[in-house]
This record gives structure tokens, C-alpha cells and sequence, in this order.
């Protein structure tokens, strides 16, 4: 018998796929967002705003993530704006080598954004990297007010939390306060915006803070230039 | 569910690392997964098992060491361990403190029958 020392962590090899990934989306200035919450919480819903809000400026693409159908994909498509469709065929979350192989199918030549709608669950999708420059996670008011507590790994590792349905406040039993304090004391960095895609309420300065991360990432590649 | 994607990970480590060091069998696969890593223990020995059946590691047991969380505060240099989603200095309350373990989905050693043997 015999003891061999590995530490090395198991991710590992998914984590090259996302260096791969972040590389290229270096070269071509293509700031990535990595789109996560549970299922229902109004993921394609924000895209279909933030694309409204950014198609006349910038250049767009989606890809839609999800266990099995294309209803997202057509939702998105029918804004006008690229997006690929990956069906994990049962997979709770993406992963690297899923974003590389969906690069195939699109034209990244001149893309300000691209924008990855993750499988809808609040576990799984935070243990990988894809290759993104951020990750953001919605939550909404209807989830109930426990969630930052109950999923800490998701909250600590968000750079932005949109918290949506807030037009539902009135009706339901949610303290937004303690979703607000409890995001904040796992995560002291977090850029927080209450938002309603539906009644499109407080997505201004969602769209303003895209437009300075769409700039920064610009402008770090053309530096490098 | 996640589990299945981490132990075929696993799996393609370990069957890899065995083959370099010639072994037999795999006897032991020891791992350290970090408590903020949201990978449930149970879950991921049954996919292990299930994925090892017909390898060299059929019968290989499967040993998990949980990591603590624990945070350093940059400000006072204490290293302290973190409760209850508490992410703030134990000494000086601090709230921007470095998460320095309870992320770990590591691979620490294997106990293998190598061909000496």
C-alpha cells in the first residue's frame, strides 16, 4: 500500500476551460455577465428589459441556459439579438466547456456584451466559472426574505444582486429590509438594485451600471493593446 | 445535484494520478471540501461509488474532510472561524474581511496498491 499526495482541486480542469474562455473574451473587449437565481425569479424577464434598454448602443449576445427546452432562446431572438441555446439535458448548472462549444455557434467578432442566462437554482450554478467578468444573481420579493441566509455560497460570491417583483411588496409577507441586511453582512461589497421588470421600475441605473462595466472592459483591452 | 459533475471530476483525477503511479487498485480517496462549498457529502459518495463501479477504484473507500470557514481581518491580522453567515472581524467587527478556507473542493491524497506490492 501506498500514499500519494494530490492536492489538487477537483475543479481543476473546468477551471482551464474558463481561463480559455476569459482570454478571448479579453481579446475582443466583451464584458460577460454570468445571470443566476432560482427558477422563476425573472431572469429572461431582465434580459428582455436590460436588451431593450441596450440594443440601440451596444452590441448584444445571450445564451440561454436551461435543462431542456428553447423558450428562452425564442423569447430573446424575437429582441433581435443573437443568442445560442444550451440544454444540459438534466445538468442543474452550466459550465465552462458548455460556454466554450456554444462560442462556436456565436459571432463574438464585435460583442460589447455577452450576457449567460444560468440554470435556474441558487446551489450549483456559484461552484463554477464560466469565464465571466461578473456574476449576478436575482432574487425575488416572492422567495421570502430567509434566502441570503439559506444560500450564503450564492450571496458572497455575487458582485451585483437585483432583488425583482418589488411592485409585489404590497401583497406579500417579505421584509426587503433583512433580504438587504443579510446580502450586505455576507457579502459587504454587493451593488444592490429593487427592481419590477414588469412595471419596469429602478432598471435605470441597472442599465447605467452595465454601461460602466461595458467601458471598463473596453477599455482594459484596448490598453492592452 | 451538482455532485455528479464534481465526482466525475474526481474520477478522471484520480483514475489519471493511479495510472502514473502504476497502481493496482485504489484503495483510499481522501478529500477536503470546504463547509461554504455547496456540495453535500452523502450525495457525492454515492456518485462516486457509482462511477467507480468497473475501475480500478471500484472499492476504493471514499473519506470527506469538512473545512471550516474562517476569515482573516486585514485590519487587525486576526485569523478567526466564521459562524452563522457572520462575515465580519471576530476582534475588531470589520465587515471587509478575506474568506481564507471553507471554499475547498480538493483532491488531498489517494492510498493505492501499486504494482511493487
Amino acid at each position: 500500500m501506498k500514499q500519494i499526495e494530490i492536492k489538487k482541486d477537483i475543479l481543476s480542469a473546468h477551471e482551464m476551460v474558463a481561463n480559455e474562455n476569459r482570454e478571448l473574451f479579453k481579446s475582443k473587449g466583451t464584458f460577460v455577465l454570468n445571470l443566476m437565481s432560482s427558477p422563476g425569479a425573472g431572469k429572461t424577464t431582465l434580459l428582455e428589459r436590460t436588451i431593450e434598454l441596450l440594443k440601440d448602443t451596444y452590441s448584444l449576445g445571450v445564451i440561454e441556459g436551461d435543462i431542456a427546452t428553447s423558450y428562452d432562446a425564442e423569447r430573446i431572438s424575437a429582441h433581435g439579438v443573437q443568442v445560442v441555446q444550451i440544454n444540459t439535458g438534466g445538468a442543474c448548472h452550466l459550465d465552462s466547456t458548455m460556454i466554450k462549444k456554444a462560442l462556436n455557434e456565436l459571432n463574438t467578432k464585435h460583442l460589447d456584451m455577452l450576457i449567460i442566462e444560468n440554470v435556474g437554482n441558487l446551489v450549483c450554478p456559484a461552484e463554477f466559472n464560466l469565464g465571466e467578468d461578473i456574476k449576478t444573481m436575482i432574487l425575488s420579493v416572492t422567495e421570502g426574505e430567509d434566502k441570503p441566509c439559506k444560500y450564503p455560497l450564492m450571496f458572497r460570491i455575487a458582485k451585483a444582486l437585483i432583488i425583482n417583483k418589488v411592485d409585489l411588496l404590497p401583497y406579500i409577507d417579505c421584509n426587503i429590509n433583512r433580504i438587504i441586511e443579510d446580502a450586505l453582512s455576507l457579502n459587504p461589497d454587493l451593488k444592490i438594485f429593487e427592481i419590477s421588470c414588469t412595471k419596469k421600475t429602478g432598471l435605470n441605473s441597472w442599465k447605467e451600471w452595465l454601461e460602466e462595466e461595458i467601458h471598463t472592459k473596453k477599455k482594459a483591452t484596448f490598453i492592452n493593446e | 445535484m451538482h455532485e455528479y459533475s464534481i465526482a466525475q471530476s474526481i474520477m478522471q483525477i484520480v483514475l489519471a494520478e493511479a495510472e502514473k503511479a502504476n497502481a493496482r487498485k485504489v484503495l483510499k480517496v481522501s478529500l477536503g471540501i470546504g463547509d461554504l462549498a455547496g456540495v453535500f457529502s452523502d450525495s457525492l459518495s454515492f456518485c462516486f461509488d457509482l462511477l467507480a463501479k468497473g475501475t480500478i477504484a471500484e472499492d476504493a473507500k471514499l473519506t470527506i474532510e469538512k473545512v471550516p470557514v474562517r476569515g482573516h481581518c486585514p485590519y487587525c491580522n486576526k485569523t478567526f472561524r466564521i459562524k452563522n453567515n457572520l462575515y465580519i472581524c471576530q476582534n475588531c467587527r470589520n465587515p471587509k474581511i478575506e474568506v481564507i478556507t471553507g471554499r475547498e473542493l480538493q483532491i488531498n491524497h489517494l492510498e493505492i496498491d501499486d504494482e511493487t506490492d
